[in-house]
């Protein structure tokens, strides 16, 4: 079964889940944090099991595109046939997407240079009012 | 169940997404996770990726005070980028970002 189709029936098969974990990432170039969001439906595909590929399939299709004279996708069956991942913990799901979703410089090279670029948090630990959503930034 | 093609013409991806007042993703079909990006800026990123970057998206928000529109951006720089979509929400007055309490999303085009 395609991934498209296995998302479509994991949907109408599974609960979402909505994890208590976001994530805060950052770089020189941003101009303020950006927070992941875990989405309810694939965190649930990915605690099930049997849907979503290996990670690395997305970064061999990353490395594709980022070909200067990439024009489309031609390894899209990287998604579809490769063995699919087990079922997963909450925290290793939310992994798997700060792996898939989080920018690679960035998740690689995390705890180097003066700050960390990246963080893993509780959503309450996030700020609800986001008057200053623009200033935000990770602490040292 | 339905099948789709490669080249399907359907809606590929969409959520449904509240920014102001904490982040929540409400609903959504092929999306992996919602990156919030600033004030009235969200990366919707694909579960499956598009075949190319030749896809058509549209976002819409909730209208308040009659002052608020939605602009839909793609980002393109450096490269195409077929497993996510930058989408933004502003305001008509100015033109600046603005958080919105229903900010969706919809992606049109073929899946890789």
């Amino acid at each position: 079964m395609r991934l498209f189709d296995r998302l479509i029936d994991a949907k109408q098969r599974l609960e979402p889940y909505q994890t208590q974990y976001a994530v805060v990432y950052e770089d020189a170039d941003m101009d303020t944090c950006a927070v992941m969001h875990p989405d309810p439906h694939a965190m649930a595909a990915l605690m099930a099991g049997g849907v979503f590929p290996p990670v690395w399939v997305y970064w061999e299709l990353a490395k594709d595109e980022a070909q200067p004279d990439f024009k489309k996708h031609t390894r899209g069956y990287l998604l579809h046939d490769t063995p699919r991942e087990p079922a997963k913990t909450e925290e290793e799901a939310v992994l798997y997407l700060v792996m898939k979703d989080v920018p690679q410089h960035i998740w690689r090279n995390w705890d180097s240079g003066n700050k960390p670029k990246m963080a893993i948090c509780k959503r309450e630990q996030l700020p609800v009012d986001r008057t200053f959503r623009n200033t935000w930034r990770l602490a040292a | 169940m339905s099948s789709f093609s490669p080249n399907h013409h359907g809606i590929t991806c969409w959520s449904n997404n509240r920014q102001e007042g904490g982040f929540l993703v409400r609903d959504s079909f092929n999306t992996s996770s919602v990156s919030d990006m600033g004030t009235g800026s969200q990366n919707t990123n694909f579960a499956n990726n598009m075949a190319n970057a030749n896809y058509s998206a549209a976002s819409i928000v909730d209208r308040r005070s009659g002052v608020r529109t939605s602009h839909g951006t793609l980002e393109y720089n450096p490269s195409p980028q077929t497993n996510y979509c930058r989408h933004e929400a502003r305001n008509n007055n100015g033109g600046n970002t603005s958080d919105a309490a229903y900010h969706c999303f919809a992606c049109y085009g073929d899946i890789a």
